[in-house]
Order: C-alpha cells, then sequence, then structure tokens
C-alpha cells in the first residue's frame, strides 16, 4: 500500500518530467506560449522583480501572482500594458542589446523568452529548466543566461542564439550545475564570466564559472534571507542585503530591543575577495546595519548600489525603503508601499522605482530630492482572500517588537534558514532549537520541538508574544495566519526534483526504513507523530530531552538535522550520530535509505 | 444541570455588589497601572470585579460579618502592599482566593484563640445561621478541593462558577484563547469532580450548597466595606480596625521574603537605582557617590523588624506555627535547587545540620545529641517540616524579630556549608537588577538624597540625557513642591520616588531652588527612558563623548562602565562613530567595571570581538562540556586592542577579557583580576519566594592552559594615589556635568601609558608590514 502523501509527489513528479524531458532546446515560436488557465482578473498582481528598458523610458515589472509582465511607460507613469506570460513569473531581465524579456515561470518550470519591440512583448518560446526557478541573469555580451531554480538546487545555463536576420532566437540549455544549497538570488559580474549565487534561506554564497560551468567557490556569510545583490558602480565592492541572527542573542525582550538577536544590514563586500577562492570572504568588508533600537528595519531584500557611494536598500518587512551613504553610516528612511522588495535604477534620469509586492504597485522615487513622486497602481486592487492576508502578515515586521524582524525572516518563504535560536521555548536559556520548517506545517501538529502545542493557533500566538516580542495578535490576525501556513505544502524532495532517482534504490530504502522501524515515531502518511521521545539527543545544558519527530516530508531539502543542528547531512544523521539504529547499517544499505528519504 | 446552577450563582453573584464593572482590562494590567499611579479607580475595579469571590471565600469560612470583612479588607490591603513584588498573572482571581482562604484561616484560628480568653468574660456574637450543616460541609469541601488545583484549573472555575463569568469574559480576562479556556474548565471540573467524589460529594450539589449560603441573610459584603476597603488598601493612613491590621501583617509575615541577604526594599530605594519596565517607571534614589548603578545591596532584617514594630509600638504577638511551616517549605526548595544544580552538590545532611546547630545556637538552645541521627532521616518536606517544629523553641518565640533572626541563622548555617555561598533575592530586587541590565527605564532621570540641614529632598545626580536634566535641573537642587504640593518637611525618600515616577510621556513639575539661594526655578520634566551608557568616551563633547586619546596616532579611548543588554549596541554605534573618524586603535578600560554579571551579556560582548573563535568552555555538574564559539562578525576589525584590567571581580567581565587575551585579540595592561570564572545561575523559587543564586558551573578558557585569575600580558600598577584619582575621574564621566570647578583633567595614569605604547608600536608594526607588502608588488 502506497501512502496518499507519496503518491501526491510522484504525480508531481510525473508531471515535472513531461514538461522537462522531451527537449533541451527550443526554437521560436510565432505564437507566445500563454497558458490558457490565467488568473481571474481580480487576483492580486505581486510585482517581485523590475527591469528598465529604452534608456529608462520604459519599466518591465514580473507580477509573479498573475503570471504576467506589466510594462509601465515612465514618462507618463503609467502602466502601459500587461501581457501574461505564464502561471507565476518569479523574476525577468532584459537581455543587454534590449531585444528580448527573459523571465522564468516558477510552476512548469520553464524560461520564457519574449521579443521586445518598445512596450510590446511580441511572441516567445518557453524552455524547460531544472524544477522550481526562481531568478535568472544574463551576460554582458547576451549570449548565455543563468537560471537558479530553488528546490533542485540547480543552475541552468542556457545559449541563447539567433537563428536568422529575422531576429528569431534559440535557447540551448548547455549545462545543469548542481549546487549544495537551495539558490535565490544572483548577480552576473561584468567581464569575469562568473555569476554569484546567493542561499535562498541560509547564508551560503556561490561563485560558479560559467566557461568551466562548475562551482568555483561556496562560502559562508554570517547571515541568513539574503535577498539583494548588487555590484558597485566602480566594480570593486559588491553589497548584499540580508538579515543575521546572533547565535548568542536569545528571543527575551532586551536582547530584541537592543539588536542582539537579529540585526538587519548590508554588507560590503571586496569583490576580489569574493572572486578568489582562497581566501577570506569576509576580508575588508564592512557591514552597514539597518535600522536603530526603537524602529527595526526587518527583511531588507532589493539593494541597489547608486552613483556617488550610495546604497538604496528596501526594508521588505517595514514598508520602507533605505537610503544611505555607505561610508558614514546615516540612513534615510522613506515610507513606500506595502512590501518594497525590487528596486530599479535609471541613473540617468535620476530615478529608482520600487516594486511593492503586497501593495501591487510600484513606488517612484527621486534621487535628487531623495522624495518619492508617483506610486503607480498596476491595477485595481484584488480581493484578498482569509490566507492571502495571513500571506501579508507573514511577512510583516511590525509584528515583532519595533519591527526588527517577521516570521518570514526564519521561515523564510515559509521554510527555514537552517539557523538555531534561541527561543526558550521551554523555559530556559541556552539550549536554543533549529528552526522547523513550515512548509506542510499543518499535517505535522503537535508544533514546537517538545511538542507542547497541539494547536498551530498556540504555537502562532506563543511565536508573536514571545519569540518577535510583538503586541498579542488579535483573533483575526491568527485565523488569517493559520489559514496562509495551511496553503504551504511540503517542499518538493530533492531526488524527484533532480530527476535522478533510482526507484530500486528508493525501494530497497523504503525496506531498510521498515526494518529499522523509522516508522514507529515517524509514521506515514507526515512521517512524524504526536508523541515526544527522547532519542539521546538532549544533551544541553538546560532544556529538554523528548522531543517531537520532524516530519520526513522533504527531508532532503531540511538541514541541518536534530533540534541543535548537529548533524549537517542526512548522511550524517546515521554515520556520526547513529540515530536510532537496530542494527549497524551496510553501505550498500545506508546508501538505499538515503535514496528514499530524499524521495519523501 | 450544571448550567442551571451556574445561573443561580450569577445571579447572586452580580447582587452582591451591584456596581457594574467600569473596565475590561485584564487584572495584570489593571494593576501594573496600579503600581504605577495609585489610581483608585483601577484598584477599585479589581475590588469590584473579584468582591464577591473574595467575600465568598471569607464568608464560608467565618459566617461572621465583621470578621469576614476584616478577612475581606486585609486580602485586598495586602493585595496594594505586595502590587510591586509579585509576577502577577493576567488574572488574580487565584491569588485572591489564596490569600483570602489563608486569611481566613488566620481569622478563625483567631476567633478560637480568642474565645478561649475571653469565654468567661462576655459572650461572643453568633455566627449567622447557615442552612444546615450539610451545607457548611459543602461549602469548606469545595474550597478546600478549589484551593488544591493547579491555577490554570482553578482560575476558569473561579472566574466561571464562582464570579458567574461567561467563558468568552473569563478567557479574555485570562488572556486565553476561548478553545483553552473550555478545554480547561472542563478538565478542571472532571478533576473538581473526582476529587469531590472521593469524599463522597457530588459537584452538582457542592455548587448548589454554594449558591443557598449566598441566599442567607448577610450574606453579600456591604457597600460601606467596599469603600473602606478601597480606601484602607490605597492611603496608609486610613482607619482601619486593628483586627484586620493583625491579619494583614500575619499574611505579610506568612508571605514574607527571606529575610537573609535580603535585598530589601528599603535597601533598595536607599542604595541602588530603582527602575521599572519601560511603561511605568520610578524614580532613583541614593545616597551612594558610588553612581547609580550598583549590585543589589545586602540588607538587614530591619525592614522587617520595622513591619513586626509599628502598630501602636508594639511588638508583634507570637509567629504561628505557619511561620515554621513556610520555613520548612523555604528551605526543602532551597535544598532541592541546591542538590539539583550545584555543580558539586554538598550532602544534603551535613548542609542541613549546619542549618539546624546555627537555629539552636541562636536561639540558646542546646542541640539535641541525637540531632544528626535525626536530620539524616529528612527525605521529604513534610519530614522537614516535623523537625523544625520540634526543634523550634518549645516555649515559642516571643516575636516577629527574634523568628527572623531564627529563621536568618538556618539559612546562614545552611548556605556556609554550600560550596560558593548561594545566596537569596527578593522578586522586587530581581526586577530592578533586570530592569538595569535592560537598560530601559522610564522616569525623570534624577538620583534623589534626603538634606539633614534643611530638611528636605535634594536632586544629587540629574541623569546625563535624562528628562530632568533636559528640563533644568542642576545637581543639588532641592525639591520644594511636586505638582503643586509642598514637600516641605518630607524626609521620606520613597514617598518622593511614588511622587516622581509615572508612565512614560507623563509630566511632572517641580519647584526647585539650589541649597543658599532664595530664588525658586520651576521645571516641567516629560517622563521617559533614561539611558545609562555602559560605555563611556575619553573627554565630554556636549551631550556626546570624544573618544580621542591620542590625536596624532588615532587612538580611541572606551571605558566599558558595565556590561549590559544595550552594551553591544553601544559599541556598534561607537565603532561607526569612529570608523568615520579613520582611528587606528582602540583602549577598552575595563577597570572599576561594575557587573551586572551577566554571562549572556558578556558572551554578547566577547562574541562581536573575536571573529568566529573559541570564547570558552562552560562545564557544570551534569551534562557535556559546553563550547562557545563567537559569531563571524567582528566589530573593529583588523584594529589593534590594548585593554585597560585591573581587580575587577566580576566573572562575566572577567570571561570576557579571558576571551580576548586567548585569542590574542588584545593585549592586556594591568593588574591581576580577582575573578574565578565560576558561574552562578538565578533559580525562582516557588511561591513567589524570590531565588536563590547558586554555583553551578566553572569556564574554562579557550586557551586550556590558562587558568584564573586573568593576569595581564603587561604589567603595569598604579600608586594609591594614582588609583584614587583615575577611579575618580573615571566615576565622574557617569555624572552629566562635571561638579563646579572640576575640570575634565586626565589624571596621571601609567596603565593607560603603557597601553598607548602597546598600540603605537602595532599601529607602526602594521604600517611596515603594509610598505614592505607594497614594496614586493613593486
Amino acid at each position: 500500500m502506497m501512502p496518499k502523501g507519496v503518491l501526491a509527489c510522484l504525480s508531481l513528479f510525473g508531471l515535472l518530467l513531461t514538461s522537462v524531458a522531451p527537449s533541451r532546446s527550443s526554437t521560436m515560436r510565432s505564437v507566445a506560449g500563454v497558458p490558457s488557465d490565467a488568473p481571474p482578473e481580480r487576483s492580486p498582481y505581486r510585482p517581485v522583480a523590475l527591469a528598465l528598458a529604452d534608456d529608462g523610458k520604459l519599466l518591465f515589472v514580473a507580477n509573479q501572482r498573475r503570471g504576467s509582465v506589466s510594462v509601465i511607460d515612465t514618462v507618463s507613469l503609467k502602466v502601459a500594458s500587461e501581457i501574461p506570460i505564464g502561471r507565476t513569473v518569479s523574476d525577468l531581465v532584459i537581455t543587454p542589446n534590449g531585444k528580448y524579456v527573459l523571465a522564468v515561470d516558477n510552476q512548469p518550470g520553464e524560461l520564457v523568452v519574449l521579443r521586445r519591440q518598445g512596450a510590446r512583448l511580441e511572441a516567445s518560446l518557453r524552455a524547460p529548466v531544472a524544477p522550481f526557478p526562481v531568478s535568472v541573469c544574463v551576460t554582458s555580451d547576451g549570449t548565455r543566461c543563468v537560471v537558479a531554480s530553488r528546490w533542485s538546487r540547480r543552475l541552468t545555463l542556457v545559449d541563447l542564439s539567433p537563428t536568422g536576420p529575422d531576429g528569431g532566437i534559440s535557447a540551448r540549455v548547455v549545462k545543469m550545475i548542481d549546487l549544495d544549497f537551495a539558490p535565490h538570488a544572483q548577480l552576473m559580474i561584468p567581464q569575469s564570466d562568473k555569476v554569484v549565487v546567493a542561499d535562498s534561506f541560509g547564508g551560503r554564497l556561490a561563485v560558479v564559472d560559467l566557461k568551466r560551468g562548475d562551482v568555483e567557490s561556496d562560502r559562508r556569510l554570517p547571515a541568513h534571507n539574503i535577498r539583494g545583490l548588487t555590484i558597485s558602480p566602480d566594480r570593486t565592492r559588491l553589497f548584499v542585503s540580508h538579515q543575521v541572527l546572533n547565535s548568542q542573542g536569545s528571543t527575551g525582550r532586551d536582547d530584541l530591543h537592543w539588536g542582539n538577536l537579529i540585526s538587519n544590514g548590508v554588507r560590503e563586500l571586496k569583490l576580489t575577495s569574493v572572486l578568489d577562492p582562497k581566501v577570506d570572504l569576509l576580508s575588508d568588508s564592512r557591514m552597514h546595519r539597518l535600522g536603530d533600537v526603537g524602529r527595526g528595519a526587518g527583511d531588507p531584500a532589493g539593494v541597489a548600489a547608486l552613483p556617488g557611494g550610495r546604497v538604496l536598500v528596501a526594508l521588505s518587512g517595514v514598508n520602507e525603503i533605505a537610503l544611505g551613504a555607505a561610508a558614514d553610516g546615516a540612513w534615510q528612511r522613506i515610507k513606500v508601499g506595502n512590501r518594497p522588495t525590487a528596486i530599479a535604477v535609471a541613473a540617468e534620469a535620476g530615478r529608482a522605482y520600487v516594486a511593492n509586492t503586497f501593495g501591487d504597485s510600484v513606488s517612484v522615487l527621486d534621487l535628487k530630492t531623495n522624495e518619492l513622486t508617483a506610486e503607480i497602481s498596476l491595477g485595481p486592487p484584488a480581493k484578498l482572500s482569509v490566507a492571502d492576508r495571513g500571506e501579508l502578515l507573514f511577512h510583516d515586521a511590525r509584528l515583532s517588537h519595533d519591527g526588527w524582524f517577521s516570521c518570514h525572516s526564519c521561515h523564510t518563504d515559509g521554510h527555514s534558514n537552517g539557523l538555531l535560536v534561541d527561543t526558550r521555548g521551554d523555559g530556559f536559556h541556552g539550549a536554543p532549537k533549529r528552526v522547523l520548517t513550515l512548509l506542510g506545517t499543518k499535517d505535522t501538529g503537535p508544533w514546537a520541538w517538545n511538542g507542547r502545542f497541539s494547536e498551530l493557533e498556540l504555537q502562532i500566538r506563543k511565536s508573536v508574544e514571545t519569540t518577535m516580542q510583538g503586541k498579542k495578535p488579535t483573533a483575526g490576525q491568527v485565523e488569517e495566519l493559520v489559514a496562509y501556513l495551511q496553503t504551504l505544502a511540503p517542499a518538493p524532495a530533492l531526488g524527484r526534483t533532480r530527476e535522478n532517482m533510482d526507484k530500486t534504490a528508493v525501494r530497497r530504502g523504503q525496506e531498510v526504513f521498515g526494518r529499522q522501524q523509522c516508522g514507529k515515531c515517524h509514521i506515514t502518511p507526515s512521517y512524524t507523530s504526536p508523541k515526544t521521545y527522547d532519542v539521546g539527543t538532549g544533551d544541553e545544558s538546560a532544556g529538554d530531552t523528548l522531543f517531537n519527530p520532524p516530519s520526513l516530508r522533504a527531508v532532503s531539502q531540511a538541514g541541518p538535522y536534530f533540534h541543535d543542528g548537529r548533524a549537517t547531512t542526512l548522511k550524517e544523521v546515521f554515520t556520526r550520530h547513529r540515530h536510532q539504529l537496530k542494527s549497524p547499517l551496510e553501505r550498500e544499505e545506508l546508501e538505499e535509505l538515503l535514496a528514499f528519504l530524499e524521495s519523501l | 444541570m450544571v448550567n442551571g446552577q451556574k445561573q443561580t450563582v450569577l445571579c447572586h453573584l452580580h447582587k452582591v455588589l451591584g456596581v457594574p464593572e467600569n473596565s475590561d482590562l485584564p487584572d495584570r494590567l489593571l494593576l501594573k497601572h496600579f503600581a504605577a499611579t495609585r489610581d483608585e479607580r483601577a484598584f477599585a475595579t479589581l475590588v469590584r470585579r473579584h468582591g464577591a469571590l473574595v467575600w465568598g471565600v471569607c464568608w464560608r469560612a467565618l459566617r461572621h460579618t465583621e470578621d469576614a470583612e476584616d478577612c475581606f479588607q486585609a486580602t485586598f490591603v495586602v493585595l496594594a502592599r505586595r502590587v510591586g513584588s509579585v509576577r502577577w498573572h493576567e488574572s488574580i482571581a487565584n491569588w485572591l482566593y489564596g490569600v483570602a482562604w489563608r486569611m481566613s484561616a488566620e481569622a478563625k484560628a483567631r476567633r478560637t484563640r480568642r474565645r478561649e480568653r475571653e469565654r468567661q468574660e462576655m459572650v461572643m456574637p453568633e455566627e449567622s445561621p447557615m442552612p444546615d450543616d450539610a451545607t457548611r460541609d459543602l461549602c469548606s469541601a469545595l474550597d478546600e478541593e478549589l484551593r488544591k488545583l493547579p491555577p490554570r484549573y482553578q482560575d476558569p472555575l473561579l472566574l466561571c462558577y464562582l464570579e458567574g463569568r461567561t467563558t468568552d469574559q473569563a478567557a479574555h480576562l485570562l488572556g486565553w484563547s476561548q478553545r483553552t479556556l473550555e478545554r480547561r474548565l472542563a478538565q478542571g471540573r472532571d478533576l473538581l469532580r473526582a476529587r469531590l467524589m472521593r469524599r463522597g460529594l457530588a459537584l452538582s450539589t457542592v455548587l448548589l450548597g454554594v449558591s443557598l449560603v449566598g441566599q442567607t441573610a448577610r450574606a453579600s459584603v456591604r457597600a460601606s466595606c467596599v469603600t473602606s476597603t478601597i480606601e484602607s488598601a490605597i492611603s496608609p493612613t486610613a482607619k482601619v480596625s486593628g483586627a484586620m491590621l493583625a491579619l494583614v501583617d500575619a499574611a505579610t509575615k506568612g508571605m514574607a521574603m527571606t529575610k537573609l541577604k535580603l535585598a530589601s526594599l528599603a535597601a533598595l530605594l536607599l542604595g541602588a537605582m530603582v527602575g521599572s519596565a519601560a511603561l511605568f517607571g520610578m524614580e532613583t534614589a541614593s545616597n551612594d557617590e558610588a553612581g547609580p548603578v550598583r549590585k543589589a545591596a545586602t540588607g538587614t532584617p530591619d525592614l522587617l523588624r520595622q513591619a513586626a514594630l509599628d502598630r501602636d509600638g508594639n511588638d508583634m504577638e507570637k509567629p504561628t506555627e505557619g511561620a515554621v511551616d513556610d520555613l520548612a517549605r523555604r528551605t526543602w526548595a532551597i535544598l532541592e535547587v541546591v542538590e539539583k544544580n550545584h555543580i558539586k552538590p554538598p550532602n544534603r545532611n551535613d548542609v542541613l545540620l549546619n542549618g539546624a546547630r546555627a537555629l539552636l545556637k541562636a536561639a540558646n538552645v542546646d542541640a539535641p545529641e541525637d540531632l544528626a541521627k535525626r536530620v539524616s532521616g529528612v527525605s521529604s518536606e513534610q519530614q522537614l517540616r516535623a523537625l523544625l517544629r520540634d526543634i523550634w523553641p518549645k516555649d515559642g518565640v516571643p516575636t516577629m524579630t527574634a523568628a527572623a533572626k531564627l529563621e536568618n541563622a538556618l539559612l546562614e548555617g545552611l548556605f556556609d556549608s554550600i560550596p560558593g555561598k548561594p545566596y537569596l533575592q527578593t522578586e522586587a530586587a530581581l526586577k530592578i537588577q533586570d530592569q538595569l541590565r535592560a537598560n530601559r527605564y522610564v522616569g525623570t532621570g534624577v538620583q534623589i538624597a534626603v538634606n539633614e540641614k534643611e530638611k528636605l529632598i535634594q536632586i544629587t545626580i540629574p541623569f546625563r540625557r535624562g528628562p530632568a536634566l533636559r528640563a533644568g535641573a542642576l545637581p543639588g537642587d532641592l525639591i520644594l513642591e511636586v505638582d503643586g504640593k509642598s514637600t516641605k518637611g518630607l524626609v521620606n525618600v520613597q514617598t518622593m520616588v511614588q511622587m516622581l515616577r509615572g508612565p512614560e510621556g507623563t509630566s511632572v513639575t517641580m519647584v526647585v531652588r539650589q541649597p543658599g539661594v532664595s530664588e525658586t526655578r520651576t521645571l516641567k520634566v516629560t517622563r521617559g527612558i533614561i539611558p545609562i551608557d555602559s560605555l563611556l568616551g575619553f573627554k565630554r563633547a556636549g551631550e556626546d563623548w570624544d573618544y580621542t586619546v591620542d590625536a596624532e596616532s588615532r587612538i580611541a579611548y572606551v571605558w566599558v562602565s558595565s556590561i549590559k543588554s544595550s552594551t553591544l549596541h553601544e559599541l556598534r554605534q561607537v565603532e561607526r562613530h569612529l570608523q568615520a573618524n579613520g582611528t587606528r586603535a582602540l583602549v577598552l578600560d575595563f577597570r572599576l567595571s561594575k557587573g551586572e554579571g551577566h554571562l549572556h551579556d558578556a558572551a554578547l560582548l566577547a562574541s562581536s570581538l573575536l571573529d568566529g573563535k573559541l570564547m570558552w568552555t562552560a562545564r557544570d555538574a551534569h551534562d557535556a562540556p559546553k563550547a562557545s564559539h563567537a559569531e563571524r562578525d567582528p566589530l573593529f576589525r583588523d584594529l589593534p586592542i590594548a585593554v585597560l584590567v585591573n581587580d575587577i571581580d566580576d566573572n562575566a567581565q572577567g570571561a570576557v577579557l579571558a576571551a580576548l587575551q586567548d585569542n590574542r585579540r588584545a593585549v592586556l595592561v594591568g593588574e591581576p583580576t580577582k575573578t574565578d570564572g565560576a558561574i552562578r545561575r538565578i533559580f525562582r523559587l516557588p511561591n513567589e519566594d524570590g531565588s536563590i543564586t547558586v554555583l553551578t558551573g566553572q569556564l574554562e578558557r579557550a586557551d586550556k592552559t590558562r587558568g584564573w585569575p586573568v593576569v595581564p600580558d603587561r604589567r603595569a600598577e598604579l600608586t594609591k594615589e594614582q588609583r584614587a584619582e583615575v577611579e575618580k575621574w573615571l566615576r565622574d564621566k557617569q555624572l552629566p556635568v562635571l561638579p563646579p570647578g572640576a575640570e575634565d583633567r586626565v589624571p596621571k595614569d601609567p596603565q593607560l601609558t603603557s597601553a598607548l605604547a602597546v598600540l603605537r608600536d602595532a599601529i607602526k608594526k602594521k604600517d611596515s608590514s603594509k610598505g614592505r607588502a607594497e614594496e614586493e608588488r613593486k
């Protein structure tokens, strides 16, 4: 008998397989590949990426929820058109010659190439890439683009070549590069064939050489929730916007108040240190802290380096942007729309555009007066569901004391930053616990490491009031957050997104799982159980020894492992920590067990 | 079925007070508000809200209007007195219920004693008639069983069944979700039902019985009693009955905080800064020149003695057996905490024996020969209680003072035999300590003291960047009026503190004058947060600091006057400032640094300087050693640091110094510390008995070849005179403005000179290696 969850996963996998398998190369088709099930008129836009064209006269906006691109005429400050291009558009760029718009469609997992003529996006081709693409960037000569895919932890290198004098283009996948982490932001280093790729959740920063097609370095910043990468105009410094979780801090009022637990900032790295794999990534780097006591700057997102040494950062958790001179650390904060994430700068025009993801609008900032001159609405306001409102709250740092962080800060995009936080859930200092993913959380009660909360609602209340030290949430807010969390499906298993699963090994691994009686605590289909167990891992100076087993759904995406993150890889769980093994594992058995776990 | 009775009870209860509630704020907030403002309305709301409950307990136990009224009043007076010293839950129903019950039990015992004395002389008034004996039994059964339930079940039962609230009202008052409330109510009801069953009673019958009592004559509290209760609780001078006062004292005594090493309220008010959480603030009062930040003082039981004496100047009557039981309970809790957590727990029998001997010695009684044997037989709280009752002087202890002395002796005896001598702190002291650490106090920002000559209260220091200083207060200002009220002849610092404190954003108007000057000034002070910096610079620069100690070599100086929650934040600010100034090296002065003693804050500080390195390893009795590593996010990256150190004894500071030295992050200059790397932890004692601080672990240095104390890399000593001057110079940094005539003159300081030499060398070395590297590149 096959458990329900696995069936669902398999069918998803099947779908992915068909979309990716047939062809690795596509040529221009004459008709845009617009899916027939375009979202209803009143659904939110959720703009997430911006790109400027024609010397800043046109602004292209990627609308994630509507699967469309809005084109804004920056002279009249009006939306010229909205073109549906897919299901969930997560990023877009314009090729250096300005002729093409490249976008990624997350759900079918495709790179979408659109030919541009002024504000018109005429035709497109769709090339399958590694599943769950989140960002795209293009080389300075426009011959190649790189697509980063989150759950498959891969980069897809795509060659773009003209097919003829008529402006046709072909896209050919030349290589898939495996990463050790789930990527999100990426930045092409001009004239270098190198791309910097940042972690979706934690603090990894990799440099990938496009010529050789390999990962040149994979290092760690003291950071998480990296949402912005940019390079200084003189191309010597790299700016990375992110949050820092201090492992010495705890979630008490005092540490939160004084910025001892979470701080928000932009780290300025020396480009030579970034590109040289042998030197310390942090050497000669500087941290610019955003926000202050009494006024946190939760969830910094998009960042832009302006001429004259100024830096502009979107503070997505507090609906502001921060504009400052990196040299003196003084920041001016300006209120914009709801959840500003992406920034585009038209240097000549002295303007910056900010995409307000939850505001369904674009704010226009005059860089000479440092004032907002307009807020362009992308369309009529959407009707938000209860879960939609929960999503807004989930990303709202104002839920926490002084706006230092939101739920999303640690549960980045509903997942986990993989770090340890001392939330004192067991009433003690000094026993920090790993942040758990919230993807699929509705099926994995009870909540908290010690299984203290039988209702998701109670865990939410506790988190807001004690971890975030925020005001007591209203019953309505809690209901909305619950509704939002219930929409979060488990992350797809790495074994499935990588499409390299050995079915026999998985089947055998399932037998090992049975033989070792793993299913006693990790009960199908959620691979957890409501009880708590002492598995011999509770050895800290204070706190619990009994833990609620975390779900094994998408366990391949959930590391590090155990309540204190003591095992960095799934393999280590068995090799180093011999987690609850009834009998020693043969090497082959271990590989099979891992294959099975990676399929969940 | 139950619902029907609930309705009956509810109707009855609404009749009791006849006053609608005028606020739906949870009790905790009302108390907080009351604590800060002494707002009568807040207190009245509480009396009205829970009056029926308290009255019910008292009435059912005593069935005598005057006695019940005394208990009723005493319960609320105790509430008013303890308002600042208890960590309140959302609802205080169960606290009131417990106090009222104890109060009634005490009143009953007194009544029995009194009757025995008065038997021949007069006829006591009769108890009011109860419907029948069976009902009386039902009531006492209910109260006894209810009292024993854990608060989470007791609260919903009290609110819903005895106060007649709806479930959503109760959920609101308790700050729970409706679902939680309903679940706990159901669980509590089941528990209660089961327990009553054991007594052969059905819950429904008992509830009916209780409602019947409510219908008897004089069963509701008189409006006059409510009014006088509010009055006497709020105003200490209100006329109240002696019986009630005796009850209050008995109750306060029963709940009295530990008297040993008692950081008593009086000591705190006189000796240390009194702060409060951000919303409602207190003022500070000090006679201490050393500045506002000081460890909670070690007090004497004077306060207690005073409390015992101050009714009509008579010493209190004989302590009851309850006092001994309380002592047994507290002693047992202490023994448990020590045994569970102490790094090397001593033998429990030895500890107890030492305590028992000390108690007997203080009582001038010879220890019985079999004392050791009897002590070794103690393995439960009950047995300890029996032992203490047994050795407690047979002919009784004459006074409260004497009882307190015996108690002190016992605890001293216990603690003397526990390595790293533990100490106790009251809830109030803990709270204040936390606030000091947190650096978030609200107030007017003055330190006050009594000026004996003028018989007035005087502002000794208006704090730097504090609201009073901003309003124009000067050191030495004598306070003549507060908010239009003359304070002539007022020499009670505590009363003045009460007058000055209030919530953030509110204001207070003071009329002041300087001593020897007749001209008065009016200051309007808006209460706000008073930041008390832990990091101070080299010289004053207006409201800010000039950190430059050597302009030519661009070396900056920071005095780490203490380590608290804000220190990391302050250091980040300093870094930003120094970076902008192109600073090349830094002196961190830890001399005279006062610890708030928290390893947590020390770890945050050390971590911010050490770039991922091992800071130290903590060992305790139970677990594997725990290594602490710094974050990879250091401040002052690549900047040479020298640290000035002398005989400081705070282990949190010591830990930072050791970590800097072991990782060669700083050169330590000066004299050895007096730190020993001991880790102490604070444990709260049950029943709001304050806390005990116990030696639980030992810090091991990152460099395992080194131990404690921390010995500087470079020795430099000060003469006695130099030291006195340096310390004065450091202390003066905490003054908002220098006293008239004083100059910010840097004293002769060989330790600083030595540190500067070290740093100039380091800068030189850096320059030359940089030069070499550049040459090589060429």
